[in-house]
C-alpha cells in the first residue's frame, strides 16, 4: 500500500469526524462529563489527580505536624479536622490520635501512588498527549476510556468514603501486609463497611481501571499511528507511555487477584495469608484454619508495586524528555539509546521485586538473584538519566517554567535513583530497611522527581489544553519555594534514617529519644520545610486559574516545537486535526543546518 | 446500542473493522489479546498461589479425593464442545449462513448456562453440606480408627488429620448447630436409627465418608473415579482435639479457599462470556441486527468473544485437573 | 457517521473458502480434546512413584489441551506478529512468576516460619492493632 493511500486512509477518521453529526448535537452531559473524547477525559484524568495529590500532600502535612510536635493539637485546624475525621483519628483536642497516624499514612501512600501521580501521569497527560502525538483523531476505543475514567473515579469515591465509616479508613499501610491487614478495622462489627475491606474493594476497582485504560493506550499506539509514524519516528513520551502501559496491563492483575484473596480472608475467613498458630492477643487463633502464608501475599504485591515504581517514573521521564528537547533546541541525545533502555527497564522491573522483601528470612540464593537484578536496572536507568543530561550540553537553553522543572527533575531524581543502590544490598538493606533513609530514597524519585515533571508538564502542556499560557512570575514563585523547601523535608531524613530512625513511630522518634538524640531536631525543621512547601503551593493554585481567564493567549505551536501535539489548532477541535497528517521525520529536528527555522516540525514534507 | 446508553456517541477512529495494514489487525483483536494478556497474569497470580499453598501445606493438609469427578468431567466436555461451536459461530458468518450462526451461537450460550447451573446448583451446594474437622495432631491417636495413620505410614502415604463427612450433632454455641439438626433428621429417618444421637453437648458427632469408616483399606487408599457413598457409621470427635472445623466453604482449608476463589472467578468470566453473547444473539442493534449492514464487523464481534471464550475454557482446562484430580 | 472503506469491507471469496475448509479440522480437534480430557482424568488414577509426577503428567496434558485450543480455536499459529510478541513477554512473566515464587518458597533461612502448620505459635499479632490507644505512647511529656 502506498504511502498516499494509508494517508487516505488514516485520515478518513478525521474527514468523518469533521461532518460528523453527533458533534453539534452533544449536550454538556456529554461533552464534559460523560465525553468519550480522550481531551476532555484527560483533563478530566489530570484535575482529579491534581485533586488527590493535593489532598494527599494534606494528610502527610498533619503527620508531619505530629512528628515534630507529639500529642499536639494541629494549629487552627485541629477542631476542624475532628469534626471532620471523627474521634478515631483525632483527639478532642484536635492532636492526632496513633492510629489516625496510622489511617493517615496508609492513605497518603495509596492517594500519591494511585489516585494521584497514576492518574495524573498515565490517565491524564496519556490521554491528552498521547493521540495528538501520534496524529490519531481519538483512542483506539473511546468508549472504554470514559469507562476507565469513571470505574477510577468510584474507586476514588469509594475510598474517600471510607474516612467516613465507623472505625475510619485502612491503617495497614499502602502495603496492605497481612497478617495485619487480615484482621484489622473489625473492632467497628462490621464485615463489609470497614476500613481495610472498603480499602480493598476501592483498589480492585481502581485497578480494572487502569488495566482498561492501558490496554486502551497500547492498542492507540500500535494501531493510530499517523501514516509515516513509524516506530523511531514516536516522540519519546509515547514510547515511555508504552512502555508504562505495558507494565501496569502485566503488573496489575497478581496485585488483583491477591485483593480478591485478602478480601476472602475477611469476609469469607478463608486463610490465603493467614498462617497456622496465628497468636492474637494471648491464645492461638481458634476461628482459622490456618496453612496460608503471609509471605504469598508480599510476593504477590510487590510483583506488582515494584513495576509500579517505574510506572510513576516513565511518564515523567517521558515529559522531561520532551520538554528538554523543545528548549534546548537540539535534537535529544542518545534517542535510540533511550528507547532501548527504556524496553531494558521495563523487562528487569518484573524480576526484581524481591529486594522489598529481604527482611522475610528469604535464603542467600533467592537474595543473591534478587541483588543482581536490582544492580543491573540501575543500568537502563542510568542511560536515560545520563542521555537527557547530555542533551542539555551545547544547548542555547530557555529556561521557561517547563524546561525550570526539568532541569531540576535531573539532579533530584539523581539523587533518588542513587541512594536507592545501597538499598538493593541485602546486607546494607538489613540495617536501613524501615527507616527514614527509605523514606528520603523514594520519595526523592516521586517528590520532587516525578511531581516535579508533572509541574513541568502541566506548565508545558496548559496552553495547549487551553489556549494560554500560565503566569511565568507566579510560577517562578511556586518553582524556587518548592525546590528549596523540597529538599529541606526530604534531605535530612537521609541523615535520620542512617541514624536509624524508624519510619513508623507515630511520636517522631521521642520514645527512643536516647537512641537518635543527634538527628531528632531535625524534625522541626522538616515539618517547618513541608508548611512552607505547601504555602509555595498556593502561587500554582492561583496561577491554574487564573491563567485560564487571564493567561497570554497563544496560538497553534506556542513552544515552536516539532511534534504532532503542537500541529493542531489550540485547543484542539473534536477529531484533533484540520489537516490530513502525514510524517516525514523524526521527532526532535531542532536546528537543522540549512532549515529555515530551528525546528522542522513532523509533518515537514522533505 | 446508542438507542438503549444515551451517554455513548460513536466516534469515527480508524481500524475498527478492516485491518491496519502494517499490523494485519483491527483495533479490537489487539485490544482483545490484551486483555487476555492480563488475564493471563490475573490467573497466574492465581495459580502461583495455589502451588505456593499447596507446596507450604504440611502433610495431610491438602486435602483430595472430595470433588466429584464424574460431573467434573461432564462440564469439562461441555466447555470444550462451547468452544467449538462458538468458532462454527464465527465460521458460519465468515460464509455468511446466518440462520447457522444463529444455531451454532445458541448451542454455545445453552452450553455456557450449563456448565453455570451444574456448578451453582449441584456441585457447590453439595459441598457447602458436607463437613470436616481437622484433629488436632496431639490427640490424633485418641481418632486412630477414623483415620488410619499407621496404616497410611506403612503404606508411606502421607497422614491424614482429617475426618469428613455429614455433621450430625455440633458442640454447644458452633455455628453447625442448625445444620446438624437438619442432617440429624434426615439420618434418622434414612438408617433407621432411633432419634438417640451419641456423643454429649461438648462433641462433634459426624455420619462418616467411606474413607474414614474404613480407613485401613486398600480400597480407599486413592481417591475413586465414582464418588462413594457416605456409610452409616458415625464418629464423635471432643471438640477440645479439633484444630478447627468447617463445612465445606471456603474457611474449610486453603485448599477450598483456592478451590472456590479460582472456581467462583472464572465462573463469573463464563457469566461474562454469556452476557455478551446473548447480546450478539438477540437483535440489538450492535448484536445480530448488525448482520443486516456489516456482517464483517458482527464476524469481527463474534471473533473476539469467542477469544474470550477460548480463553475462559483454557483456565478450566488447567482448573479441572489441578482441583479435581492431581 | 461510518466510512464505506472502513465498515463495508466485503467478505474475501478465498477468505470464505479457507475458513469452510477449516471447519473439519475444528471437528477433528474437538474430538480429540474430548480424547485428551478422558486420558487426563484416566492416567491421574494411575501411580507414578510419586504425587509430583502424577502433577507433571497431568500438567503436560493439561498444557499440550491449552496448546491446541490457542494454536488452532484462537488461531494463534496464523496470529500476526504483533500479537506473538506481547504474549512472550507475557509468558516470560507469568513464568517468572511461578519460579521465583517457587525459589523463594524452597530457599527460606532455615529456622523461619512460613507457612507450616507443624511452625505452631511462630505468628504474634499483639492484640493492641484492635485496640489502638491503649498501646500507645505517651507524648505529651516530652515537650
Amino acid at each position: 500500500m502506498s504511502t498516499i493511500d494509508s494517508t487516505v486512509r488514516h485520515n478518513q477518521g478525521l474527514a468523518g469526524a469533521h461532518d460528523d453529526h453527533h458533534h453539534h448535537e452533544l449536550g454538556f452531559w456529554q461533552k464534559y462529563v460523560f465525553s468519550t473524547d480522550h481531551k476532555v477525559i484527560g483533563v478530566q484524568y489530570g484535575v482529579t489527580g491534581l485533586t488527590f495529590l493535593f489532598f494527599g500532600f494534606l494528610l502527610m502535612l498533619v503527620m508531619r505536624w505530629q512528628l515534630a510536635n507529639p500529642g499536639d493539637a494541629v494549629p487552627l485546624v485541629g477542631g476542624a479536622l475532628r469534626g471532620l475525621f471523627g474521634p478515631v483519628v483525632m483527639t478532642d483536642a484536635g492532636a492526632l490520635t496513633s492510629s489516625g497516624y496510622n489511617v493517615f499514612g496508609a492513605m497518603h501512600g495509596t492517594i500519591m501512588v494511585f489516585f494521584g501521580v497514576v492518574p495524573l501521569a498515565v490517565g491524564g497527560f496519556g490521554n491528552f498527549v498521547v493521540p495528538l502525538q501520534i496524529g490519531a483523531p481519538d483512542m483506539a476505543f473511546p468508549k472504554l476510556n470514559m469507562f476507565s475514567y469513571w470505574c477510577f473515579f468510584i474507586s476514588g469515591v469509594v475510598m474517600l468514603g471510607s474516612f467516613f465509616v465507623p472505625g475510619s479508613a485502612a491503617k495497614s499501610g499502602w502495603t496492605a501486609y497481612p497478617p495485619l491487614a487480615g484482621m484489622a478495622d473489625f473492632e467497628n462489627g462490621h464485615l463489609w463497611l470497614n476500613g481495610q475491606t472498603i480499602w480493598l474493594l476501592a483498589m480492585v476497582f481502581n485497578i480494572t481501571a487502569s488495566l482498561l485504560g492501558s490496554i486502551n493506550f497500547i492498542a492507540t499506539i500500535i494501531q493510530l499511528r499517523a501514516p509515516g509514524l513509524t516506530w523511531m519516528r514516536l516522540p519519546f513520551f509515547v514510547w515511555a507511555q508504552f512502555v508504562t502501559a505495558f507494565l501496569l496491563v502485566l503488573a496489575f492483575p497478581p496485585l488483583e487477584a491477591a485483593g480478591f484473596m485478602q478480601l476472602t480472608d475477611r469476609v469469607l475467613g478463608t486463610c490465603f495469608f493467614m498462617p497456622t498458630g496465628l497468636v492474637v492477643g494471648q491464645s492461638v487463633a481458634q476461628s482459622w484454619s490456618g496453612g496460608g502464608s503471609p509471605i504469598l501475599w508480599q510476593h504477590l504485591f510487590w510483583f506488582l508495586a515494584h513495576p509500579e515504581v517505574y510506572v510513576l517514573i516513565l511518564p515523567a521521564i517521558g515529559i522531561v524528555a520532551e520538554i528538554v528537547a523543545n528548549n534546548t533546541r537540539k535534537p535529544l541525545y542518545g534517542y535510540k539509546a533511550m528507547v532501548y533502555a527504556l524496553f531494558g527497564l521495563g523487562f528487569l522491573s518484573f524480576i526484581v521485586w524481591a529486594h522489598h522483601m529481604y527482611m522475610t528470612g528469604m535464603g542467600a540464593r533467592v537474595a543473591t538473584f534478587f541483588q543482581i537484578t536490582t544492580v543491573m536496572i540501575s543500568v537502563p536507568s542510568v542511560v536515560l538519566l545520563t542521555s537527557l543530561l547530555i542533551s542539555l550540553w551545547g544547548g542555547s537553553i530557555r529556561f521557561n517554567m517547563p524546561m525550570l522543572f526539568a532541569t531540576a527533575f535531573l539532579p533530584m531524581f539523581g539523587i533518588g535513583g542513587l541512594t536507592g543502590i545501597p538499598l538493593a544490598f541485602n546486607a546494607v538493606d538489613l540495617y536501613l530497611h524501615d527507616t527514614y533513609y527509605v523514606i528520603a530514597h523514594f520519595h526523592y524519585v516521586v517528590a520532587p522527581g516525578t511531581i516535579f515533571a508533572l509541574f513541568a508538564g502541566v506548565y508545558h502542556w496548559y496552553p495547549k489544553v487551553t489556549g494560554r499560557k500560565m503566569s511565568e512570575g507566579l510560577g517562578r514563585l511556586h518553582f524556587w519555594g518548592s525546590l528549596i523547601t523540597i529538599n529541606g523535608v526530604f534531605f535530612p531524613m537521609f541523615l535520620q534514617g542512617m541514624a536509624g530512625v524508624h519510619r513508623r513511630w507515630y511520636d517522631g522518634g521521642v520514645t527512643y529519644e536516647q537512641l537518635i538524640k543527634p538527628v531528632i531536631h531535625w524534625n522541626m525543621f522538616m515539618t517547618v520545610s513541608a508548611g512552607l512547601l505547601a504555602l509555595f503551593q498556593l502561587p500554582f493554585i492561583l496561577n491554574f486559574f487564573t491563567s485560564l481567564r487571564f493567561g497570554q493567549k497563544v496560538g497553534r505551536n506556542p513552544w515552536e516545537a516539532t511534534t504532532l501535539d503542537w500541529d493542531t489548532p489550540t485547543p484542539p477541535p473534536h477529531g484533533n486535526f484540520d489537516k490530513p497528517v502525514e510524517v516525514f521525520r523524526g521527532p526532535y529536528e531542532y536546528s537543522v543546518p540549512g532549515a529555515t527555522a530551528d525546528f522542522v516540525p513532523q509533518t515537514h514534507r522533505a | 446500542m446508542s438507542k438503549f446508553l444515551p451517554f455513548f456517541t460513536d466516534r469515527d477512529v480508524p481500524y475498527t473493522v478492516a485491518a491496519r495494514p502494517d499490523t494485519g489487525l483491527y483495533s479490537a483483536k489487539l485490544g482483545i489479546w490484551l486483555f487476555l494478556a492480563s488475564e493471563v497474569m490475573l490467573f497466574g497470580g492465581l495459580f502461583s498461589a495455589y502451588i505456593f499453598l499447596r507446596l507450604g501445606a504440611e502433610p495431610g493438609y491438602w486435602p483430595k479425593g472430595l470433588l466429584n469427578v464424574p460431573v467434573g468431567t461432564l462440564n469439562t466436555a461441555v466447555l470444550i464442545g462451547s468452544s467449538v461451536t462458538v468458532v462454527f459461530a464465527w465460521a458460519s458468518l465468515k460464509m455468511r449462513e446466518f440462520m447457522k450462526y444463529r444455531f451454532y451461537m445458541a448451542i454455545t450460550i445453552l452450553c455456557g448456562i450449563f456448565f453455570l447451573c451444574v456448578k451453582l446448583t449441584y456441585e457447590w451446594p453439595a459441598k457447602f453440606d458436607h463437613f470436616g474437622v481437622f484433629i488436632k495432631q496431639s490427640s490424633a491417636a485418641k481418632y486412630e480408627e477414623f483415620l488410619g495413620n499407621d496404616f497410611l505410614k506403612e503404606k508411606n502415604e502421607e497422614p491424614r488429620w482429617e475426618v469428613t463427612g455429614h455433621i450430625l450433632r455440633a458442640p454447644k454455641g458452633s455455628p453447625y448447630g442448625a445444620v446438624a439438626e437438619h442432617n440429624a433428621e434426615h439420618f434418622s429417618h434414612g438408617a433407621g436409627h432411633g432419634l438417640h444421637l451419641p456423643g454429649g453437648e461438648g462433641d462433634y458427632v459426624i455420619q462418616l465418608d467411606a474413607i474414614n469408616a474404613k480407613p485401613n483399606s486398600e480400597d480407599n487408599l486413592r481417591p475413586a473415579f465414582w464418588p462413594r457413598p457416605l456409610s452409616s457409621k458415625t464418629a464423635v470427635i471432643r471438640a477440645e482435639d479439633v484444630e478447627s472445623a468447617s463445612t465445606f466453604v471456603p474457611r474449610h482449608s486453603t485448599y477450598f479457599a483456592t478451590y472456590f476463589l479460582i472456581t467462583g472467578l472464572h465462573g463469573l468470566h463464563v457469566l461474562g462470556g454469556l452476557v455478551v453473547f446473548l447480546y450478539l444473539w438477540l437483535p440489538f442493534k450492535g448484536g445480530a441486527t448488525l448482520y443486516k449492514s456489516n456482517p464483517e464487523h458482527l464476524a469481527n464481534r463474534v471473533e473476539i468473544a469467542g477469544l474470550f471464550w477460548h480463553f475462559v475454557d483454557l483456565v478450566w482446562i488447567f482448573v479441572f485437573p489441578i482441583f479435581y484430580l492431581l | 457517521m461510518m466510512i464505506s472503506h472502513d465498515n463495508t469491507l466485503p467478505s474475501d471469496a478465498n477468505a470464505a473458502s479457507h475458513v469452510a475448509a477449516s471447519v473439519g479440522k475444528y471437528k477433528v480437534l474437538f474430538y480429540g480434546l474430548l480424547a485428551l480430557t478422558v486420558l487426563t482424568v484416566g492416567v491421574s488414577y494411575v501411580h507414578f512413584g510419586s504425587n509430583f509426577w502424577n502433577f507433571v503428567v497431568g500438567m503436560l496434558i493439561a498444557t499440550l489441551k491449552a496448546g491446541l485450543v490457542s494454536a488452532i480455536f484462537m488461531h494463534l499459529l496464523g496470529e500476526k506478529l504483533t500479537i506473538w510478541r506481547f504474549l512472550i513477554f507475557t509468558g516470560v512473566f507469568v513464568t517468572g512468576l511461578f519460579l521465583l515464587t517457587l525459589l523463594a518458597h524452597k530457599d527460606p533461612i532455615p529456622g523461619t516460619a512460613h507457612s507450616s502448620h507443624s511452625a505452631k505459635g511462630n505468628w504474634h499479632v499483639a492484640e493492641s492493632i484492635s485496640s489502638p490507644e491503649k498501646n500507645s505512647v505517651s507524648t505529651g511529656s516530652a515537650h
